[in-house]
């Protein structure tokens, strides 16, 4: 067998493969590429080596969630119901999530979308109720259209009094986002609510192992997704008190927990209000993506405060805001991130569209909305990126 | 560093093999990874740029100077009398004919680009490898692009089962 990283003998020297795999105009001829060896395929999946690849919007994962929890019984596969994926390439063929991972147990028959990140997907998994009738909540990790393996997480040691069994908020992270990360691929982090402290666990696959948990003792109450989004090495969540709106920041190395003000006030003369979305744009910059009033959507950039300056205060800090003016002509219906990309998916006028955030160009995609049926179109959709 | 015209900054490039090059900033400063060194004050009289040989640099050069954005005393003239359009056209043309090299120099010229950060060559010379994959069957892709499969052939079943979304 010929060494793989050796690029003589005619072969493609890796770099050159790398600007080629990056200029790949989509995601079938990506992976088409990922069998063709085992270098490429390296190349292709290996998180360390495709961190500066721009990202590629696959498909969207998205699950009916309106099951009658009681009559779930997902080990002996009733009923049925597990995430769909839609593809946004054009011609290619829609799914369903057991037919990308091995389903021997009926495992993902009611499995839900958490999170998405260069490949990677985050699956809550509804265990039979056990004896006090509570449903255990347990967390997979698997790479749909790259391999059919699943990595099972070992429940979260919450034994803490007053912490809440089903988590707030989670994130997955890959070498992309840390250094530190080079030789785990990813790792998981979680967050849960007790009696007006935020607790953090991360999960490191090399060791199966939970970390103990970091504290944040400040009563919120989160709102929009909690799928955190990750910004050079820090993830974020949007919470609320009562007049205020906040991002609560923890690092990959959960050495740092903070608590950012953002402009964006809550209106207490509205009953309702959509909390703004957190984005991220360009080279990591933390975003929101706010549709509160009839007018043009509007972003809020975080400014730079100085590049070294990975813990934010409590203070509001420096944002950019800007109309959105290509989305102006009719409120977006509703709004998904895809992280890794940069872009959110945004339904307006009963069409889809992918709105790039930096180039802020709008795409329609192929998708139509009556494939995505009632009964599941509001669920948060979670956005595979290659 | 060397001042040849009045107004044009001249700047010499090194290949390992010993050839030096006497460029316009201008024209090396298409490179962004050059631009980079001359903006932070990193270059002295000559830049030396490793791995990449006279040929292929002087390739890369002939690149540059022709993609060199025409904004100086004599460029403002020729933008005046060209159209834009035409000048496009031109340069397309001009492409087309630079790129006609065999494959070894065109992987060559890959990694040059990718190393001084030129992306117009970048995406010049990544186009025919692109065309290649998203055009041909996977045993073509190995053949056209001397890949050897080194799967065993039971790894290969169990990957294409897995990748099977992306051959339909």
């Amino acid at each position: 067998m010929s060494n793989p990283r050796v690029g003589s003998g005619g072969q493609i020297a890796d770099d050159v493969l790398r600007e080629v795999f990056a200029r790949l105009p989509d995601v079938q001829d990506l992976l088409r590429c990922a069998v063709t060896c085992w270098r490429w395929r390296r190349l292709i999946t290996d998180p360390a080596e495709n961190a500066h690849r721009p990202s590629m919007l696959a498909g969207i994962f998205t699950q009916n969630i309106w099951l009658d929890r009681d009559k779930v019984e997902p080990l002996k596969g009733k009923p049925r119901s597990p995430p769909k994926f839609l593809s946004l390439q054009a011609g290619s063929a829609h799914a369903n999530l057991t037919s990308f991972v091995a389903d021997d147990d009926g495992l993902f028959n009611d499995a839900r979308p958490l999170a998405s990140r260069r490949g990677f997907l985050l699956l809550g998994i509804m265990l039979p109720a056990n004896t006090d009738h509570r449903h255990k909540l347990r967390l997979a990790v698997c790479r749909p259209l790259i391999d059919n393996r699943t990595h099972l997480l070992p429940s979260p040691p919450i034994d803490l009094p007053g912490i809440s069994d089903s988590p707030t908020g989670w994130a997955i992270l890959t070498s992309a986002d840390h250094t530190a990360l080079k030789y785990q691929g990813w790792q998981v982090l979680v967050t849960y609510r007790g009696y007006g402290v935020v607790f953090a666990y991360m999960y490191y696959p090399a060791t199966r192992s939970w970390s103990v948990p970091i504290k944040y003792q400040r009563d919120l109450t989160r709102c929009g997704p909690g799928a955190g989004v990750v910004a050079r090495g820090v993830v974020h969540w949007l919470y609320r008190d009562y007049t205020e709106l906040y991002t609560l920041n923890i690092s990959a190395t959960m050495k740092q927990v903070s608590l950012t003000k953002i402009p964006i006030k809550i209106d207490a003369g509205l009953p309702y209000q959509r909390p703004p979305l957190l984005c991220i744009t360009g080279e990591g910059t933390l975003s929101l993506f706010n549709t509160q009033d009839d007018g043009v959507p509007e972003l809020w950039t975080k400014q730079k405060q100085d590049d070294r300056d990975h813990h934010i205060g409590e203070g509001e800090g420096r944002w950019l805001h800007s109309y959105l003016a290509n989305l102006r002509t009719e409120r977006p219906d509703i709004a998904f991130f895809a992280e890794s990309k940069g872009a959110l998916l945004i339904e307006q006028g009963g069409a889809l569209f992918i709105f790039d955030l930096k180039s802020r160009e709008k795409v329609r995609v192929t998708l139509k909305c009556d494939e995505i049926d009632q009964a599941t179109r509001w669920f948060p959709a979670i956005l595979l990126q290659l | 560093m060397a001042t040849r015209e009045a107004g044009k900054k001249m700047i010499m490039l090194k290949s390992p093999d010993g050839m030096e090059f006497e460029v316009e900033e201008a024209v090396a400063m298409e490179s962004q990874t050059i631009r980079k060194m001359i903006e932070d004050d990193c270059a002295d009289t000559a830049i030396l740029i490793p791995n990449i040989n006279s040929k292929i640099l002087s390739r890369v050069i002939e690149y540059c100077n022709k993609h060199v954005p025409t904004t100086g005393a004599t460029g403002a003239a020729a933008s005046d009398t060209v159209a834009p359009a035409a000048l496009a056209e031109d340069l397309k043309i001009w492409d087309a004919e630079f790129i006609k090299v065999n494959r070894a120099t065109r992987f060559d010229l890959i990694q040059a680009a990718s190393y001084l950060n030129i992306k117009g060559l970048l995406d010049l010379t990544s186009q025919t490898t692109i065309d290649t994959i998203s055009d041909n069957s996977l045993e073509e892709i190995r053949s056209f692009l001397s890949t050897k499969n080194d799967y065993l052939p039971e790894e290969e079943q169990t990957i294409r089962r897995e990748n099977q979304w992306a051959f339909q």
